[in-house]
């Protein structure tokens, strides 16, 4: 079960840890893949405005990219907003999670609250404060997360602009690379998650989803996240080390 | 059509909000030392894995002109010098440096 510590050795306080955090190799990674975003809405015919406004609202990536490629491509509303709806389906878990571990769902935290928190919880906020929740208690996680997420919110916005208004001159050579960062960026915090049934789950899910893919084509998702926790949970719970995880 | 791209893009808004607030709902009345959470965070790790090993694995736009080879070893790279040294940032630079050289035909 999920454990939180009660104090913090932290020196650095945790605001200014986030946003310290943020700047590095996440912020950098996100900018880049929102540079990519900038792009593909800018071919998709988006102003400036709508391309900026889709970050804003939106704030999750993969969404983001089929909304514009399927605008592109000539698709129906209905069309568009069930692949976006499908595409960002795991926000409601990351939400739960992320509740969870920051402890937003204690009396004192109004909903509304906890509602502007989770707005800005996307894939790296969520896998960083994953990584990070077992060297601060909850209040200090919250406090690391708002400056972490403030932090990459920038730096997305700074890239989705530049995307747009500087693709050209983006080497075609660098784009790759810069898409790379972020794979792997959130596959190794997942490595480390705090918890051993969630990295075992995270191994599951990772392996069996390409490997589904060609058969269950989106669904691989879905299939390999609720198939890859099952198993992990379950064999953790048939060996009776749940508790230990 | 400008007006168009505006609905379409607060329908994505919603589309993704709704998560959010179904989430935030949910998680209210989900006890933190529950089997139940334990599953949700369990699902939500490896969704998110097999979300980026798809991006890995069948990625699209530029990303889809590299070798599936290249970008595999890159990581492998990256994760054996996670699991050993258990440092992120030499574990990321050594997997992009790695993968940036093969692609450039480099180590080749």
């Amino acid at each position: 079960m999920t454990v939180h510590p009660t104090s913090s050795a932290h020196t650095k306080k945790p605001l200014l840890s986030g946003l310290t955090d943020g700047i590095g190799v996440p912020g950098l990674a996100l900018m880049g893949t929102m540079t990519g975003f900038g792009a593909i809405a800018r071919e998709a015919g988006f102003s400036i405005f709508q391309t900026i406004a889709s970050t804003l609202t939106i704030w999750g990536m993969p969404g983001q990219v089929a909304m514009a490629s399927l605008y592109a491509g000539g698709s129906s509303l209905l069309v568009i907003f069930t692949a976006v709806a499908l595409a960002n389906m795991r926000m409601m878990l990351m939400s739960i999670s992320g509740a969870d571990m920051m402890g937003l769902n204690k009396p004192d935290t109004s909903f509304f609250k906890r509602l502007l928190y989770i707005q800005f919880l996307a894939i790296s906020g969520w896998a960083q404060i994953s990584y990070k929740q077992a060297e601060y208690d909850q209040a200090e996680l919250r406090r690391y997360y708002i400056g972490f997420t403030g932090m990459l919110f920038l730096l997305a916005m700074v890239g989705t602009i530049t995307g747009f208004l500087l693709d050209d001159f983006v080497p075609a050579s660098i784009k790759p690379l810069i898409i790379f960062i972020t794979p792997i960026y959130i596959l190794l915090l997942l490595v480390n998650a705090k918890d051993s049934v969630n990295r075992l789950a995270g191994a599951c899910g990772g392996v069996s989803c390409p490997l589904l893919y060609p058969v269950f084509s989106d669904w691989a998702i879905f299939v390999a996240g609720f198939g890859g926790a099952a198993c992990a949970v379950l064999y953790y719970y048939l060996t009776g080390r749940l508790d230990k995880s | 059509m400008n007006e168009t791209i505006w609905i379409v893009v607060l329908s994505g808004a919603f589309a993704t909000f709704m998560w959010r607030f179904a989430g935030v709902v949910i998680a209210r009345y989900v006890k933190a030392d529950s089997l139940f959470m334990v599953y949700v965070n369990a699902a939500a790790h490896a969704m998110v894995a097999g979300v980026m090993t798809i991006i890995l694995v069948y990625p699209v736009g530029s990303l889809s002109e590299t070798h599936l080879e290249f970008r595999l070893a890159g990581f492998g790279l990256a994760l054996c010098i996670m699991l050993f040294t258990r440092k992120l940032g030499i574990a990321i630079v050594t997997g992009m440096v790695c993968f940036a050289l093969l692609q450039s035909g480099f180590l080749l």
